[in-house]
Parts: C-alpha cells; sequence; structure tokens
C-alpha cells in the first residue's frame, strides 16, 4: 500500500514558530510528543520502585484495618501498626528518590532544551542531564521527602488534634510549589541547592498564585483519580499511567511557567542569553 | 578525474532459471563533482544500476569508486547517499532528528552532531524548522530536509532515482535549481536518474541515455539533441509530444 504523505500547502514560516512561552507549550506537545513520551516512560521505570513502595504499604494497612475490623487486633495495636507502615513507607520513599531524581535529572536538561529550541541529541543529553543536575535534584527530592514523612509522623501520631490537616494544605501549598520551582532553577542556572530553594521562596512572593496553581492541580488530580482506584491494584496501575503520560507534560508546563517567571524577574536584567530563549523574536527584537 | 568506472558490469535479479539479467557488459565511468545524468524510459535498468553501486544488487564484473573496487566494501561504509522519489522522512521525528539520525546512527559527540545539523539546515534553508515535524512543511521542504539527512553525513556520491517526479512544475525546478547549487558549493558528484529528457535537460552536465540495460549514447546535451540514434531522437521527441501535449 502506498504511504500518503501529509504536508502543508504553504511553506512553514519563521513567523510560525511559537512567540509566547504558552504557545511554545502547544508547539513542543505538537512536534515533540514522541520525545516526551520517552521521557514518560523512563520517569515512570524510575518511579516503579516508589509505587511499589506504597502498592505494598496500601496492602498492609487494608490488611491491618481487616484485622481490626474482624477484632483480631486491638485499635491501639492497630493505629501502632499504623503509624510504623506510615513512618517506614515514606523513609523508604525518600531513600527510593534518590533513583528517581536519576531520571528526573535527565529528563530536566532533555526538557530545557526542548523549551530552549536546541536539538536533543537525546541519549547524551540525557547523561549530561544526570551529570550536571543529579546532586541538585536528589538533595531536593530527599529534603522534601524529609519533611513529608515528618508531616505524616506529626498527622499520624497527632491525629486525634487534626494537626495534620493545615500541615499537609502548607506543604501542597507553599513547600511543594518552591521545590518543584527549586528543582527547575538547578537545572538553567549554576547554584547550590539552598540558593535555588532560597530563589524559588523569592519568586514565590511575586507569583504565588501560579505556584499554588502548580502544585494544588497536579496534586489534587492525583488524588481524585486515587479516589476512583477502588483496589491498591488499579491504583498502582492509575499511578503508572500518570507517571508515564501526565508526568513529562507537567515537567513541560512547569518550564514554560518557570522560564516565563525567570525572564520577567532574572534574565531580562541578569541573564540576557536566556531572555526570551527558544521563543521567536521579530526582527526589531532580534539583538 | 573519472569518480567511479564500470567494468564489463552484470546486474541481475533472481537466480538460475528465474535470472533476469537487466544490466549486460556495461562499462563506462561517471566524471568528479558533475551532474551525470542517466535517461531512458522505465524497466531499461536505470534504478538497478544506482541499486548495484549502492550494494544492494548481487552483481557481476567491477565498480570502482576512485579506482578502488567497492565490491567488498559494505553500503553503510560506501560514503553514498541514497534519495529516492519517495519522501520518506521519520514523520514522529523533528526535522533536527530526522537529520541528526545518520549522525547519532555513526555515534558522533553531541556537539559535532548539533554543529553539523545546524550548518546543513541553514545552507538548506530550513534552520527555522528544526523543531517541527515533517508534515507541518511544504513538500519542498519535507524534500530539501530529505536531502539536508542524506547529505550531512557528507558522502562523496549522491545517487538520486527520480527526486522530483512527484512534484509541481514550479517545486520541481526550485529543487533542481537546489541541486545543482549543491553541486557546486559542496563539490558532488551526483549521479541523477529520470525518465524524462526534459528533466535532465535542466539539471545534468553530462548525459547517458540507457536502453535495454545498456548506454546507447553519452554526452553533452548538445550531442545527444543532434544525435543520430533512433532510440535517443524518439526519447527527445516523445518528451517534445508530451510537452505540446
Amino acid at each position: 500500500m502506498k504511504r500518503k504523505i501529509k504536508f502543508s500547502a504553504t511553506d512553514f514560516l519563521e513567523l510560525q514558530l511559537p512567540q509566547t512561552r504558552k504557545d511554545q507549550f502547544f508547539f513542543i506537545l505538537k512536534n515533540q510528543y514522541w520525545t516526551l513520551f520517552l521521557l514518560g516512560l523512563i520517569l515512570m521505570l524510575s518511579l516503579l520502585p516508589i509505587i511499589i513502595n506504597v502498592y505494598f504499604k496500601n496492602f498492609f494497612e487494608n490488611g491491618f484495618y481487616d484485622l481490626y475490623a474482624s477484632g483480631n487486633i486491638s485499635k491501639a495495636e492497630y493505629d501502632s501498626a499504623f503509624l510504623y507502615l506510615t513512618i517506614g513507607s515514606s523513609g523508604i520513599s525518600t531513600i527510593l528518590l534518590s533513583v528517581f531524581a536519576i531520571s528526573l535529572s535527565g529528563a530536566n536538561r532533555i526538557i530545557k532544551l526542548m523549551v530552549y529550541g536546541e536539538g536533543v541529541v537525546f541519549k547524551e543529553d540525557f547523561k549530561l542531564g544526570i551529570k550536571q543536575n543529579y546532586l541538585n535534584t536528589f538533595l531536593i527530592c530527599f529534603f522534601f521527602g524529609i519533611i513529608l514523612t515528618i508531616v505524616r509522623f506529626l498527622s499520624t501520631f497527632f491525629l486525634e488534634y487534626l494537626i495534620g490537616i493545615p500541615l499537609y494544605i502548607f506543604l501542597a501549598i507553599v513547600v511543594a510549589p518552591i521545590f518543584i520551582i527549586a528543582l527547575i532553577f538547578t537545572s538553567i542556572y549554576e547554584a547550590n541547592v539552598f540558593q535555588c530553594i532560597n530563589n524559588a521562596a523569592k519568586l514565590f512572593v511575586h507569583y504565588w498564585w501560579q505556584f499554588i496553581l502548580l502544585s494544588i492541580v497536579p496534586l489534587g488530580s492525583i488524588y481524585a483519580l486515587s479516589l476512583l482506584g477502588s483496589t491498591t491494584y488499579i491504583l498502582s496501575l492509575i499511578q503508572i499511567v500518570l507517571a508515564v503520560f501526565v508526568l513529562p507534560i507537567y515537567l513541560l508546563l512547569l518550564y514554560e511557567i518557570s522560564n516565563s517567571m525567570f525572564d520577567k524577574y532574572i534574565n531580562k536584567d541578569n541573564f540576557e542569553d536566556n531572555y526570551m530563549k527558544g521563543l521567536y523574536k521579530p526582527s526589531n527584537e532580534k539583538e | 578525474m573519472p569518480k567511479i568506472r564500470l567494468v564489463e558490469l552484470y546486474a541481475y535479479y533472481g537466480k538460475g532459471k528465474n535470472e533476469n539479467l537487466v544490466i549486460e557488459e556495461m562499462t563506462d565511468f561517471f566524471p568528479s563533482n558533475q551532474i551525470s545524468v542517466i535517461v531512458g524510459p522505465s524497466g531499461c535498468g536505470k534504478t538497478t544500476l544506482l541499486k548495484a553501486m549502492l550494494g544492494i544488487l548481487e552483481y557481476d564484473g567491477d565498480i570502482f569508486f576512485d579506482d578502488k573496487d567497492i565490491y567488498d566494501i559494505p553500503t553503510e561504509k560506501r560514503n553514498m547517499a541514497y534519495i529516492s522519489q519517495h519522501i520518506n522522512l521519520y514523520p514522529h521525528m523533528t526535522i533536527f532528528d530526522n537529520i541528526a539520525f545518520p549522525l547519532k546512527n555513526k555515534k558522533l559527540p553531541r556537539e559535532e552532531i548539533l554543529t553539523k545539523v545546524r550548518d546543513i539546515a541553514k545552507k538548506f534553508k530550513i534552520e527555522h524548522c528544526l523543531n517541527v515535524r515533517g508534515r507541518y512543511l511544504s513538500i519542498g521542504q519535507q524534500q530539501r530536509a530529505m536531502l539536508a539527512r542524506e547529505l550531512v553525513s557528507n558522502p562523496s556520491v549522491v545517487l538520486m532515482d527520480e527526486p522530483v517526479s512527484h512534484l509541481d512544475p514550479a517545486i520541481k525546478q526550485d529543487i533542481l535549481n537546489f541541486i545543482k547549487e549543491l553541486n557546486k558549493t559542496m563539490k558532488l558528484t551526483i549521479i541523477y536518474v529520470t525518465h524524462s529528457f526534459s528533466e535532465a535537460a535542466l539539471i545534468g552536465d553530462v548525459f547517458y541515455v540507457m536502453e535495454d540495460g545498456k548506454f546507447v549514447e553519452k554526452g553533452s546535451q548538445k550531442k545527444l539533441l543532434s544525435s543520430n540514434n533512433e532510440f535517443v531522437k524518439a526519447l527527445i521527441s516523445s518528451e517534445q509530444y508530451e510537452k505540446k501535449d
């Protein structure tokens, strides 16, 4: 069968290149979706240990609940088991984040190159990304993991005092977005992890509601989807699908939004080479 | 100096009783840095000859590149590019990835790949298309991207098998001019195959008229137009008839 070639009736012009970060997001989705998909697969594989850890945590948690519900263990025993499971699984996840940080640091570089309109030589750039970003990415993931473990411990330990709810809200709307933006910082600017977190916190003051949206939307969606998971098995499947198809797109979105912030507050005055990098600038704006 | 020499070349499809001899005792040469056009009707053996040179078809006799017998050299090491009439860009890849593909296969360092791809894209006026998939480009741009992909590895010989046969006349003219320009600037040895004498006339430096697996006439355009060979006359006049039509 003869293959039909798809083509445009007119030449593709420079003017059709994206001129805003928003346009660029859709432009990359349209043209480089397969690269994002490949990143999604790699991210999912590196998240798999955490997904398995969460699966077993939920599995045992349900088991203990069944034992408690059937009267085989007391409330105190159930609470104690629940506490150990929560803290244990959080601790293990924090350690396993070091595996996830490997692919995240590689993915960060690939997405940065896509956003900056530079060519991607996937294998080499991924390796280079790990080399350049791993330490900072790991530290940010690790710090976040520790904070999350502490919050989980406090919210489980002081369950009766409802301390968990405000802590989780603070974590979701302040800590998580700052750490997420700090992650992007590490792959673009030469700075240590504390400088990155500090700069992200400063940006948070200017863009607090965008930051919160960036954090709430994915966390809320994951939570909402997790409600669909009637069993721990289905819940794990949902997490795998999210990692492959949604996580790389979310990372791209993060890059576009953070770069529009960086352009305005950092690049324009301090890093001119990065200012609107990857976007088409009409000739009067070209240097 | 001849770039490619064919010595008593026989090329065929099939074996034994099913053997179909397509090229028969061909001895000739194609000069360096010029566009040699092989023109002849469908089925006369033009593509078969290219396939033999490319190393994807068994042959008897000898083919020399720069006086070196290439029989034992594998296709990928012959430093040749082959451009067919079909646009075969990888549809899921951007133009950058398409052009970089042969370089990645050669495991060149990242910086070298980036430089080579950008340089050739600039030369081919598709620099702004690098992050775009082929389907969003015009057919002419896709053709240039395909040429860029084949030429980015700096082949010394380019085999073109009716590369513009399916294009509109205006785009065809553009691409042919572009190929001529490339031949001059990149000093390429091009062997261009077509069934159309008028197309051959637009691009060729040296012409070879092929009939039933043999060259029946060879030389400049002027020589061909004044040829007494009946087949050459018929080929040219049929084209004139087609043009009037």
